[in-house]
């Protein structure tokens, strides 16, 4: 007889958070086991499975805050600790029956969780043998007046961006990191596309519905948790006043310094093939310093952080060619932001 | 393509779009599925929008919801379980607790390519019953 965890938390007759909007599964198998929703004012919740018995399913809800799911996506924290430390310092426990009707609401606070329904502590986020995400769309509110251009301007930007941090998030091979010289715009062009063909069918991002109208939405069918990842770097870019002027730093550094374009290979080429080639043996120790930081600016910048920029640096394998990657991206989220800034699209 | 209404849940499906979706294909193989203990366990073989109760949140209807998943091979669905297994202690009891094994053949249905994890979900054809040819073969 399939029974359920026995709960000491309050019982009561209405759950108060009935009109949460779903945004996407994040774990799924058969079926949602986490869930992401939100709120009309934007605020995040998760409906976490937690137990079942023969005639309702149990889900945890709770409130989590905009930086730990950052952390959760980015797999700098785990599971255990969202749930064990909810938003508002409780969560409700809802028992679903087959017709979706709450049979149960019992309000807990963490402490009275049962041991079962605690994530294990190294249970990050994990993507890599999930079942396709083909089904999670995500809605990009958009208002104001697009031009014929912003058709073609808008969709080109937002799929490199998306291509980049599921080829990071996804930890794909990486043939593309090492496939062109990054000596200019022919580099660019071609490792984006890369990056692109090697997205598997179903998560490569497809217009599930479109309203121009003020407001409409451009509906995008995809991978969630890939789009929170580009949502991310334009929110971080939007709330640091100093990115443009770091980023013409970067780049009159890198120009001083003959490390833009091809130029760092006529500079120090023993060897054409520059990709076989480590940092250190191609630049020096003040060059890298510079790099570092510069790597580390943009990295704040556009919130790049935990699994997703030690892939990069993983895939790379070479410093100069990570921050040359991250340029390329900070010029694509700058033009995502401007939508975001002038009141057409709101991510 | 077998018309929808060939499909053991034809008639669900037939209301959804691309359902199953277009890339879908014949498959001859072995295919691995988390079970109950009991291979005739009703449970074992019934999608998700189909058992009952349904592990839902809303009321969408998803084509997936009408395959089963299985693995291709057994390390994949181990793989699978104990990533599971981290996120949801009690996964057992909405999965089962065993891994069950049996051929796929093309009279039973269509397949989704199998993804990085081994992963492909079976849309059945009416008279599918892989109750009766599924082994356990180990416990997750």
């Amino acid at each position: 007889m399939l029974t359920m965890e026995p709960l000491t938390g309050t019982t009561i007759d209405t759950f108060p958070w009935r009109n949460l909007e779903k945004v996407s599964d994040l774990i799924c198998f058969d079926g949602p086991l986490l869930s992401l929703f939100k709120n009309s004012e934007g605020d995040q919740y998760l409906y976490y499975w937690c137990d079942a018995d023969t005639e309702v399913n149990r889900w945890l809800v709770l409130r989590v805050s905009r930086e730990d799911l950052e952390a959760y996506l980015h797999r700098r924290i785990s599971l255990d600790r969202i749930v064990s430390a909810p938003g508002d310092g409780l969560l409700f426990a809802l028992d679903i029956d087959h017709d979706l009707k709450i049979r149960q609401t019992v309000l807990l606070s963490p402490d009275q969780l049962p041991a079962s329904y605690i994530p294990e502590p190294d249970s990050l986020l994990d993507t890599t043998h999930s079942v396709p995400l083909a089904e999670s769309k995500y809605r990009i509110s958009i208002d104001g007046d697009w031009e014929l251009e912003d058709w073609s301007v808008f969709p080109h930007n937002y799929g490199k961006a998306y291509a980049l941090m599921y080829s990071l998030f996804e930890r794909k091979s990486g043939w593309a990191y090492h496939a062109y010289p990054w000596r200019g715009g022919y580099s660019t062009v071609n490792f984006y596309n890369a990056l692109r063909d090697e997205i598997p069918e179903q998560h490569r991002p497809q217009v599930s519905s479109l309203q121009y109208s003020s407001p409409g939405w451009l509906e995008l069918r995809l991978s969630v948790p890939v789009a929170l990842l580009v949502k991310d770097s334009i929110k971080a870019y939007i709330s640091h006043s100093n990115a443009r002027e770091k980023y013409l730093d970067t780049m009159k550094e890198l120009k001083a310094r003959d490390l833009l374009g091809g130029q760092e290979n006529r500079r120090l080429s023993v060897d054409s093939n520059v990709d076989s080639i480590g940092d250190s043996e191609t630049l020096s120790e003040d060059d890298l310093s510079t790099i570092r930081s510069a790597m580390a600016d943009l990295e704040k910048i556009l919130n790049i952080s935990g699994a997703v920029a030690e892939q990069l640096d993983a895939v790379t394998s070479e410093s100069l060619v990570s921050l040359k990657i991250l340029l390329s991206y900070y010029r694509i989220i700058v033009i995502l932001a401007s939508y975001e800034l002038d009141g057409r699209a709101i991510y | 393509m077998e018309s929808p209404l060939q499909y053991k849940y034809g008639i669900e499906i037939n209301k959804l779009d691309n359902c199953p979706p277009a890339d879908t294909q014949e498959r001859n193989g072995e295919g691995y599925r988390f079970v109950f203990d009991e291979i005739g366990d009703e449970r074992n073989f019934l999608p998700v929008l189909v058992l009952n109760p349904k592990r839902q949140i809303t009321q969408t209807q998803e084509c997936s919801g009408y395959a089963l998943s299985f693995f291709d091979t057994l390390e994949n669905a181990r793989r699978k379980y104990e990533s599971l297994l981290r996120s949801h202690r009690n996964i057992g009891k909405t999965l089962g607790t065993y891994i069950a094994s049996g051929w796929i053949s093309n009279a039973d249905g269509f397949v989704s390519p199998t993804n990085a994890g081994g992963h492909f979900n079976l849309f059945e054809f009416s008279g599918c019953d892989l109750s009766a040819t599924f082994q356990i073969v180990d416990k997750c």
